[in-house]
């Protein structure tokens, strides 16, 4: 083979390889979800083990196609003469046993140190324990030693050990936080638990990782990590009722509407004490109705929507919550995610006689918007992504 | 010769004639000829291939900008779904059963392999089975679950309609397919191999299909329990799975892995054996450490039972199990590389002939060690917990399955194609298909890294706008469609090579091993003699015995010609006659799954072809008594 047939060959090869690095290297990694931008131990643990275990394949990528692409030029057949007939080599074969054995071992003590580190929990005196569900698609939280309970957006101190008891009610899902910790499944008949621990204040994201039905792409939430004093004030004013209403108002007419047509499945008072335990109760009835009949049960599982007017995000965590997302989603929840529940189940989509005109729904919005804590506690969100 | 007259044996009575001609489409029908077998084999799943790169052209569409809707949500699902299985089960299987069929008895100098009509039907129920699997897409919507079928996702409550009861019949019937054909190479090879060829003289590819033979017997029985309770679930209300009930999901999850993390080497090993067959013959020297990569393959064989639970990292198994898996995961790291130094070292020093089949292999060996190396990643479980179920994973194993089994899979079609039509594929349209598919794959599966490491999880049919992962996926994009292109150039190369058909004789390549000590393509016979072996790579020292003594230089090559099968007495030779019992258990079977979820009546019908092919298949002799008393 002539020097410029192999030219035809190699040169494309490496350019190839060249094009996808500068491709690759140009978008970086600034994704929300990005697993290198670690913001607290855990993900920092993983991080730096992958990036251990990477830069050793990196020497050994190097070695082996670096011999390839080397073999293949130099040897290339020059004439008809029979090469050198090699049967083998026991030594060498012997070092390319042993090496690798050495190398895993490398990799295999940090991983198993990793393993234990991550996964043995902490002392559950001192940390914040959280039930996470999932559901068909969306995410619940609860906080046990609280007894508060709200849905799509966690929120956590920083700089405290977080034990979440991780749990589903329908199919698999999996609770992911990148940027603080991967993930692990929930499962149904499971308990799975998950440590996790925020460096910095901020606003996370989280996103389901196992394949779990229609809406599987949409199955998001958020981390709020607040600072000590911040989480003191949230957890007050989750237990605040909202602000009073104008009778008469769009609000209060929203109100109206929502307790007729929407809070059979969306509790909206959990502020209230012993609330808790109540709407614990209410959800697995829900399930129960729900399981009874799939497609015509009155009753299904659906987010707790308490203090909704302070929720960031609607849908759970696609999109802003404002008066025009939320009405868009009132209206019909399938402009901003398909296959939900609440579109197959409630009477405002299903049956003629409730459909809700556009003022009416205007109106829920506008109610739902309103759900903010009484005494409002100034907490400033940052945003670090 | 013999004048002992048999008594007369119990034969079912015929409704069709035993067909006899060796032509036409009732051959084709009733073949048992294992070369008639491989290329139905080989042409039914290079079918398969398109259709599923099809599918997976029509998910990189959508993935290829943000918030796309070219496919529907469900659309997408079924599309993910039907592209894993495709390509798992109709595609590298049987691809890898067609190079078992026609190979592996020439390779060994066999006239075909112990139990033809049970090869035949392998080929039926495989043919039928991908038939059924598919019938779904037209009769309310495929299978949406996943290649991996995660219950409770897919049970009956979560996903009603057939398509998941398609998918998992029809996984049940390619089981019967796979596990038969298994059991015949096992045989085959164990049995059939020519006089002096003992097991440590027989080529490395009849090799990997020995232990790929040994894998998917032990491993296709699992799914098919797995699959049988989960139609069992589905179809009669059991709650193996089924976790509303209480049932347990994460079983469902052993089973499927602990036939799912064999059923990875039995797509790779066939790979290997392949590789391992062209890489010393264009090198012009032996395979370096013919033992030690034999070894390896059993070795890996061995290991792949232990490390099922690494596709489970996040299930929440524990520290403890976590650990176990992930050390065992590890240390098949350890055979993989002796594999691929034993493999560069059989380049090194060579005589190297980079025509299109050894590109394919070399590029096989550098893909794969990309995959091998992102594998060590995943192994290391921690970090695992980040990328399991992301495109990290995805790229992964599209650099094992992609760059690994489907280029040697393309190296094996360049190599032996010669041998199985008797004339050459195009060297410049061959190249060209090579360095398109080389960039393509490489564009496609290189920034899916990235992407996964960005956070991209799999099987999301959407992604918004700000999440940063728009270039990579139209770089993936484009990549398939360039893949897609080099698979035209190689269609494109088999009508032209036809066209203008350039003759190869027995042994265009100087090859090593039995099979090319024949005439292409090979008489429906194989051998006229039953080669006597001497030698690993035997046919190799036939033309080179001063190789035997050492002598390295200055030697002539012998002239020695293949076989030459043009004055061949036939009627010495026995082969066994057609049958067309093989096809209607194909057949049968097919029925009787359809009817598991329609109608009873269609069971009866189908069990009632499958009993009566049986019967026949047992009492009809294996030659009618034309050809008896020989």
């Amino acid at each position: 083979m002539t020097k410029k047939k192999l030219k035809q060959i190699f040169f494309p090869l490496i350019n190839s390889f060249l094009f996808i690095f500068f491709i690759s290297c140009g978008f970086g990694f600034d994704s929300p979800l990005s697993t290198f931008d670690a913001q607290g131990p855990v993900a920092q643990l993983q991080k730096d083990l992958f990036l251990f275990v990477f830069w050793l394949a990196v020497i050994v990528f190097f070695l082996v196609e670096g011999a390839i692409l080397y073999a293949s030029y130099k040897y290339r057949q020059k004439d008809e003469k029979l090469p050198a007939q090699i049967h083998g080599n026991t030594k060498l074969e012997l070092m390319w046993t042993v090496l690798p054995s050495i190398i895993i071992v490398i990799i295999a003590v940090p991983t198993v140190m990793g393993i234990w580190k991550t996964q043995v929990m902490p002392d559950e005196e001192n940390s914040l324990i959280v039930d996470s569900i999932g559901h068909q698609w969306w995410f619940e939280f609860r906080y046990p030693q609280e007894e508060l309970i709200t849905a799509n957006e966690l929120h956590i101190p920083v700089n405290k050990d977080v034990i979440v008891n991780i749990e589903s009610q329908d199919v698999i899902h999996s609770f992911w936080i990148p940027k603080i910790a991967g993930k692990i499944d929930m499962v149904p008949n499971h308990q799975n638990k998950l440590w996790i621990k925020a460096d910095n204040p901020g606003i996370y994201y989280g996103q389901c990782a196992e394949f779990c039905g229609i809406a599987h792409a949409l199955m998001k939430f958020r981390v709020i990590v607040h600072t000590k004093e911040d989480f003191e004030k949230w957890k007050n004013d989750m237990r605040t009722p909202p602000v009073a209403l104008n009778p008469g108002s769009e609000e209060d007419e929203g109100r109206k509407l929502f307790i007729g047509n929407c809070s059979m499945c969306h509790t909206h008072d959990s502020y209230k004490k012993a609330a808790y335990h109540k709407e614990i109760q209410n959800q697995n009835i829900r399930w129960e109705e729900w399981k009874k009949d799939k497609e015509y049960s009155a009753i299904v599982s659906a987010p707790n929507l308490t203090h909704f007017g302070d929720r960031l995000t609607i849908g759970a965590g696609l999109k802003e919550n404002n008066l025009e997302t939320l009405s868009s989603w009132i209206e019909n929840p399938d402009n901003i995610k398909i296959g939900t529940r609440m579109k197959n189940h409630a009477a405002i989509y299903n049956s003629e006689d409730q459909f809700l005109t556009s003022n009416e729904i205007d109106q829920i919005a506008k109610y739902l918007l309103s759900l903010k804590p009484d005494k409002v506690n100034v907490i400033t969100y940052t945003n670090n992504n | 010769m013999s004048t002992i007259s048999k008594p007369k044996q119990f034969q079912l009575p015929r409704i069709f004639p035993r067909p006899k001609s060796h032509k036409g489409l009732w051959y084709w029908l009733a073949t048992v000829d294992h070369k008639k077998i491989g290329t139905m084999y080989g042409l039914v799943a290079f079918f398969w291939f398109l259709v599923g790169g099809i599918e997976a052209l029509l998910i990189r569409l959508q993935l290829g900008q943000a918030e796309s809707s070219i496919l529907s949500p469900e659309v997408y699902n079924q599309m993910f779904t039907m592209h894993g299985t495709t390509m798992v089960f109709l595609v590298v299987m049987p691809l890898s059963a067609a190079f078992f069929n026609w190979i592996v008895p020439l390779q060994i100098g066999a006239r075909d392999v112990a139990f033809p009509r049970l090869n035949a039907l392998s080929l039926w129920v495989f043919i039928f089975g991908s038939i059924l699997m598919n019938i779904s897409w037209f009769v309310g919507g495929a299978p949406n679950g996943g290649w991996f079928g995660y219950p409770p996702n897919s049970s009956l409550g979560f996903n009603p309609g057939h398509g998941i009861t398609y998918w998992v019949m029809g996984l049940n019937i390619l089981g019967v397919a796979s596990i038969a054909a298994g059991l015949n190479f096992i045989v085959t090879i164990i049995n059939m191999r020519a006089p002096g060829m003992h097991m440590m003289r027989m080529p490395v590819f009849t090799w990997m299909t020995l232990i790929t033979s040994v894998l998917i017997v032990l491993a296709l029985p699992i799914l098919a329990v797995a699959g049988i309770q989960l139609t069992a679930d589905r179809i009669y209300g059991t709650n193996f799975f089924n976790s509303e009930a209480g049932g347990d999901p994460i079983f469902w999850q052993h089973i499927f892995w602990l036939f799912g993390h064999p059923e990875v080497y039995i797509l790779i090993l066939p790979a290997m054996g392949i590789v391992s067959e062209v890489l010393p013959t264009f090198s012009r020297k032996p395979l370096f450490g013919y033992t030690a990569i034999v070894f390896a393959g059993l070795v890996i064989g061995f290991l792949g039972w232990f490390v099922w639970s690494h596709h489970m990292f996040t299930v929440g198994l524990g520290p403890a199990a976590n650990t176990a898996f992930t050390v065992t995961t590890m240390l098949i790291a350890i055979p993989t590389g002796v594999k691929i130094f034993n493999w560069i070292s059989t380049l090194w020093g060579g005589s190297i002939k980079l025509n299109t089949s050894m590109l394919f292999s070399i590029g096989f060996i550098a893909m794969f060690t990309i995959g091998g190396l992102s594998g060590v990643t995943h192994a290391a479980s921690p970090s695992d917990t980040q990328q399991q179920d992301t495109y990290y994973v995805v790229a992964h194993f599209h650099y094992v399955l992609f760059g690994g089994s489907i280029f040697a899979i393309f190296s094996g079609i360049y190599y032996w194609w010669p041998k199985f039509t008797g004339w050459l594929l195009d060297e410049k349209l061959g190249k060209i298909s090579f360095i398109l598919m080389f960039i393509g794959f490489n564009l496609q599966f290189g920034p899916m890294h990235w992407v996964g490491l960005n956070g991209m999880p799999r099987r999301i049919y959407t992604y918004a706008e700000d999440m940063g992962w728009e270039g990579s996926n139209l770089a993936a994009t484009i990549g398939g469609f360039i893949i897609a292109v080099s698979v035209l150039v190689f269609l494109a190369n088999v009508i032209l090579s036809k066209r203008n058909k350039q003759n190869s004789g027995g042994d265009p390549w100087d090859a090593r091993t039995l099979e090319w000590s024949i005439s292409s393509p090979p008489p429906h016979y194989n051998f006229v003699e039953i080669p006597k072996v001497n030698n690993i790579d035997d046919w190799w020292y036939r033309k080179y015995p001063e190789l035997l003594e050492g002598n390295n230089q200055n030697f002539k090559k012998q002239k020695i010609e293949v076989e030459d099968s043009s004055n061949v007495d036939e009627s010495k030779i026995h082969l066994p006659d057609l049958s067309y019992y093989p096809l209607i258990i194909g057949i049968g079977l097919t029925i009787a799954g359809l009817g598991v979820m329609y109608t009873y009546a269609l069971v009866a019908i189908g069990l009632i072809m499958v009993f009566w092919g049986s019967i026949g298949w047992s009492t009809e002799p294996v030659n009618e008594d034309s050809k008896e008393h020989h």
